[in-house]
């Protein structure tokens, strides 16, 4: 099945050559700076953490069961208290966790918006509300 | 267990993993529970760190446009299903069988790979159906061997797709990617070529890892303090594995990796039958 010969109605059209090009791109960005993002802020957490106790072991359980509530409790103890290194390493465990939620909003809305394929919208809209019952369910 | 001990097991799996092929989950966990941590534990913190090393792979071969992303999201329904309900079944499982069925998986995935090595490129025999043909799942990837544009046509999406719901019932439950079983439903049953299966395989790791994660973190068996050092542990590991993996014969990192595992897959199982 190689490209020689084949009809040129089996291949998509330039401009959609071009828009699958520029979503290949933004999906392989956000996963990429979601898992950099991430690694950073868990060495940030864990270097300050050794700076003030000269120790890197961490002992403490979290009190949010679902990654929603996680998340914001994470953002409330890092606006509301002083900020400790904790905070840190749980936020960079949160946006590790909603990478994957981010890229599948991003193809929802390229399904909807750029592709307006209805059948893909419906299957990414059906993955991304099972995601979303699973990120807020208790 | 000490900062140290975490980071340097999570890195030699993340390394081993990566030359073989696969994530570092599948040798984390055994690794952990052999040095002393619930075997619920581990998976639940190797179920995370799974997102890591699949969304690094995937951000590569999305950008290289080998990954078919529809393919991917149709699959995608029926894996987070089976994650979440694999996740759920591990924490109400008593821990013995889960030793045992480990064990098991450990030997499917090493029989998957060995399997996998002869054959090298999946035959295209079937005619394309009906519901692949409605789902629009065609593609074309551009070859750097052989300099020129693959196009494919993906069949029988209406077995892979149920098929996929065990498969993801298989990762949620033992906390891994399940790299080598998707890429076995990728291949045969659908027909991708190697390259677009390994790409698509790893973009629906993450999604699922996601799915099962949110299951272990309700139970509460994700702690940070763990966890965080792991997931450094197991990207750092799988970088560097990667880059190795260049520079190293395929056949022989594989051949090692395929070993490890079996002998993994045997322990466990006799972990399981004696006891935790």
């Amino acid at each position: 099945m190689t490209g020689q010969g084949s009809p040129d109605s089996m291949r998509p059209s330039s401009s959609q050559a071009r828009l699958n090009g520029l979503i290949e791109r933004l999906i392989g960005g956000v996963l990429l700076s979601g898992v950099l993002l991430s690694a950073a802020l868990i060495l940030a957490g864990l270097g300050w953490h050794y700076y003030l106790h000269r120790d890197l072991t961490f002992k403490y359980l979290v009190s949010a069961s679902t990654i929603f509530q996680f998340f914001t409790h994470d953002m409330t103890a890092f606006v509301s208290n002083p900020p400790r290194p904790r905070d840190l390493l749980n936020l960079g465990i949160a946006v590790l966790l909603l990478t994957p939620y981010v890229r599948v909003a991003i193809s929802l809305l390229y399904f909807l918006l750029a592709e307006r394929s209805w059948r893909f919208t419906l299957i990414t809209g059906f993955v991304i509300s099972v995601l979303t019952w699973g990120i807020l369910r208790g | 267990m000490s900062f140290l001990t975490l980071i340097s097991i999570s890195s030699l799996a993340g390394l081993v993993g990566a030359l073989g092929g696969m994530g570092g989950g599948t040798l984390l966990i055994p690794a952990f529970t052999f040095l002393g941590m619930d075997i619920k534990h581990a998976i639940a913190i190797s179920m995370v760190s799974v997102i890591a090393t699949s969304s690094g792979a995937a951000a590569a071969y999305v950008r290289d446009r080998l990954t078919n992303l529809r393919a991917g999201m149709f699959l995608e329904i029926f894996t987070i299903l089976g994650a979440i309900a694999g996740a759920s079944l591990t924490i109400a499982m008593p821990r013995q069988p889960l030793f045992i069925a480990f064990g098991v998986i450990l030997i499917l995935s090493w029989g998957a790979s060995t399997w996998r090595r002869r054959k090298e490129t999946p035959a295209m025999t079937a005619a394309v159906d009906r519901f692949t043909a409605t789902l629009g799942l065609r593609g074309s990837y551009f070859d750097l061997a052989e300099q020129s544009e693959v196009e494919y046509q993906p069949v029988r999406a209406a077995y892979a797709g149920p098929l996929m719901l065990l498969v993801g019932a298989a990762a949620g439950l033992f906390g891994v990617g399940a790299g080598a079983l998707k890429v076995l439903v990728l291949e045969q049953i659908m027909g991708l070529p190697t390259k677009v299966a390994t790409s698509t395989s790893n973009l629906i790791i993450g999604v699922t890892a996601l799915a099962g994660s949110s299951v272990y973190l309700a139970a509460g068996l994700i702690d940070p303090g763990t966890t965080a050092p792991v997931i450094l542990g197991v990207l750092s590991g799988a970088f560097l594995g990667t880059r190795l993996l260049n520079r190293l014969s395929n056949r022989s990192a594989q051949r090692v990796f395929l070993l490890i595992l079996l002998i993994l897959g045997v322990a466990m199982i006799l972990r399981g039958m004696t006891n935790t």
